[in-house]
């Protein structure tokens, strides 16, 4: 997929200028890292497991080809059936192929940003296969045709009053803002999809190689029951996903439940170890897990941005970015945002769609402070950008933009007479374009930047205005 | 296709690590399979309550017969309970449910083929359930899928009720790690699904505000057995084998 970067800048100016949007995720994200703040401080020494955290992904990524065996082996020992996709194509492919083999109609799904990540829900469709995501918010997005704004909260840009038009007109409901309603709404409809389904497609959070077990996190009982009530259960996960032990899975369960939402544990933890049992009671008969690549191996290879693969996706770098909250969500083009989705949607996009963002970060730090596993995004980010000013093509643009412009301030200001000569310049220049300090005229290219800028007065140097006061003083003094 | 894929990939992670050699084993701190510390029988049941009750959901502790009967009746008339659909499991039919159901006119369920399950699940106001463990610390019900304990049964119905023995909880979060191990390491193995539920279903997803039984229960109630609990009819349940 590739970014259409005019647009992306295009919806951040529109998403800028939303004080509505602004305010909602501002609240939403000040009351999310209250929830963090609460989970963490319940912790003896919430950084020692932060640490920890970090050392189980480094040493799971490190052993990555050897836990994929064993998670591959222990699945198929439970009778699951486990599949291999290099890109996003190959995992449409495969799902495609599965719905095909079982004469699936509808599916159900389960909150994934992986499905997300390969464009499934078209894939499907143009099949002619009805598909319902059960997530509230990923339904109120779908229904919206709109992608994700946030990792565990998908319809955070969107207020009750946009949710009530859009079941309203989208399911023939009788008009009603309040919440509950609107929920109940989604319940009935949701009901009797779950009861119908042929297939269940979630994502997951974490592999156990151990056992080859599966674990979903989340509060609502979708995934429950995409996982328990249809006959077939496909779950599509990252390589990066496979941890060794239920020891490393303990550390991330605590790590993730309090990062993402301050809960001790979510309200339901599904671990699936292969499809139903025969003696069991129900459940799917079959089960597929697919492993996707799509750009993780080569990210693996990257000394600075491979610390990306930990992400455990719980949003904390979301909840505290300055400009993840004036920005929001849609503003990052791809699947995830933030500074997580800096990283992620320049890594996995093909290379240089998504370069652009790399500038969507004051580098404040907040995000290497709350994150769960200690991913340094700012500095990733830095190397994102010096990778951009090696870039040939953005070499030039740079050259123009910064470095030229920067190198004449500095050749300036070192220079008395010139820095003397390009104020009074500045000055005689702001009378005829800004004399109020707004701009009257500028160029085509610049005039969306400065509709929103007053220029501030350029001033006399100080040396010149002490004199002036001097003077007039000692005027004011003799005439007095 | 896939085998081709699957060697590619491994090939690409390979290459991609270069040299770098992994401490392979170090996360299996305990690989014994030990069974963990559970909570002495005697032990209150005051933090299980707390958390339970921190998120809206209820816990009732009943000592005899007599209570189980009360927080029954309770339960039916606050949901306004008619059917009723339960696990096929030994120790909801010791402490006589259906009986003190059927009394106060609830009809009580428990299917025998697949379809029947989520068919009736979806009609019953109330599931009953037996758990297998129970985490003190987070007030978390840990469920097996079973050759009689339908999934559907603590999800599906508006109302979940869980039973639990004193001598099936674990103190803290901590203990996860042991227990799944323990279970994987027995004759038979790890079920096709277990669930850990931690109060009721809910979301936050319109303007944050939080709405109850979205999609599975809107409320749980777990009924904590005493260990001198001891039924009229003289049944006298804690006494089964650890889970």
């Amino acid at each position: 997929m590739e970014l259409r970067v005019e647009e992306i800048k295009k919806t951040a100016v529109e998403a800028a200028l939303n004080e509505v949007l602004h305010q909602t995720l501002s609240s939403a994200g000040d009351r999310f890292v209250a929830l963090r703040e609460a989970g963490f401080s319940q912790l003896e020494d919430p950084d020692g497991l932060r640490a920890r955290g970090r050392q189980v992904k480094d040493r799971c990524l490190a052993n990555l080809p050897k836990l994929l065996r064993l998670l591959e082996r222990r699945v198929t020992d439970a009778g699951g059936v486990v599949h291999w996709a290099r890109d996003a194509s190959d995992a449409r492919a495969l799902i495609l192929g599965l719905a095909d083999q079982y004469g699936v109609k509808t599916v159900v799904k389960g909150k994934s940003m992986m499905t997300e990540e390969i464009g499934l829900n078209r894939a499907l469709a143009a099949k002619g296969i009805e598909v319902w995501e059960t997530d509230l918010g990923e339904f109120i997005v779908q229904l919206a045709d709109e992608l994700p704004s946030h990792i565990i909260a998908p319809a955070i840009h969107k207020n009750k009053e946009e949710v009530a038009r859009l079941f309203c007109e989208k399911l023939g409901v009788p008009y009603t803002e309040n919440p509950e309603e609107l929920t109940m709404v989604a319940r009935r409809v949701l009901r009797e999809k779950f009861l119908g389904a042929d297939m269940g497609i979630t994502g997951g959070n974490m592999a156990v190689a151990e056992t080859g077990t599966l674990a979903l996190f989340e509060n609502e009982g979708n995934i429950r029951m995409a996982t328990s009530l249809p006959r077939v259960h496909v779950a599509l996960i990252g390589i990066e996903k496979v941890v060794e032990s239920w020891d490393d899975f303990g550390v991330l369960l605590t790590l993730l439940a309090r990062s993402a939402a301050g809960q001790k544990m979510p309200t339901y933890l599904s671990l699936i170890t292969g499809p139903k049992k025969p003696e069991e009671r129900d459940g799917p008969e079959a089960f597929h897990l697919i492993l996707l690549d799509n750009g993780r191996s080569r990210v693996l290879a990257d000394p600075v941005l491979r610390d990306s693969l930990f992400c455990l996706r719980c949003g904390a770098c979301l909840n505290v970015c300055p400009v993840y909250k004036r920005i929001g969500g849609h503003s990052y083009g791809w699947v995830y945002s933030g500074p997580i989705g800096i990283l992620l949607n320049s890594e996995l996009l093909p290379p240089g769609s998504a370069r652009d963002l790399s500038y969507a970060c004051t580098l404040c730090g907040a995000c290497a402070e709350v994150c769960p596993v200690m991913i340094d995004h700012p500095t990733m980010i830095l190397d994102l950008r010096r990778r951009l000013a090696e870039d040939p093509v953005w070499k030039g643009r740079l050259v123009l933009s910064k470095v030229l412009p920067m190198k004449i301030y500095a050749w300036i200001s070192v220079r008395p007479f010139f820095f003397r000569f390009a104020g009074s310049m500045a000055m005689a220049l702001q009378r005829l374009v800004a004399p109020s300090g707004e701009w009257k005229w500028l160029p085509e290219a610049l005039a969306r930047w400065g509709a929103r800028r007053k220029i501030p007065r350029f001033k006399k140097p100080f040396s010149r205005r002490w004199k002036e006061l001097k003077t007039g003083s000692r005027k004011r003094k003799s005439s007095g | 296709m896939g085998s081709r894929q699957r060697e590619q990939i491994l090939l690409d992670i390979e290459r991609s690590l270069g040299g770098m050699n992994g401490e392979w084993g170090q996360g299996q701190a305990d690989g014994t399979a030990a069974a963990p510390e559970w909570v002495p029988e005697d032990a209150p049941w005051d933090e299980v309550k707390k958390e339970l009750e921190a998120l809206s959901d209820r816990f009732h502790v009943a000592e005899q017969a007599r209570d189980l009967h009360r927080i029954l009746e309770e339960i039916i008339q606050e949901h306004h309970v008619s059917l009723a659909v339960r696990w096929n499991h030994p120790l909801l039919e010791r402490l006589g449910i259906d009986r003190v159901l059927a009394d106060r006119g609830v009809e009580v369920r428990v299917p025998s083929r697949e379809e029947e399950w989520k068919a009736i699940a979806a009609k019953a106001q109330l599931g009953i359930t037996a758990v297998d463990a129970l985490v003190m610390e987070s007030g978390t019900l840990i469920l097996k899928a079973s050759k009689e304990w339908g999934r559907a049964v603590s999800l599906v119905p508006p109302v979940h009720l869980a039973i639990v023995r004193p001598n099936q909880r674990l103190g803290k979060l901590q203990a996860l790690p042991r227990l799944f191990r323990y279970w994987a390491k027995g004759p038979h193995g790890l079920p096709s699904a277990i669930a850990l539920i931690t109060g009721h279903s809910r979301t936050a997803d319109i303007e944050l505000i939080l709405v109850s039984g979205v999609h599975g229960p809107g409320m749980v109630h777990v009924i904590g057995l005493s260990p001198g609990y001891d039924s009229a009819d003289g049944a006298v349940p804690g006494t089964e084998t650890r889970p």
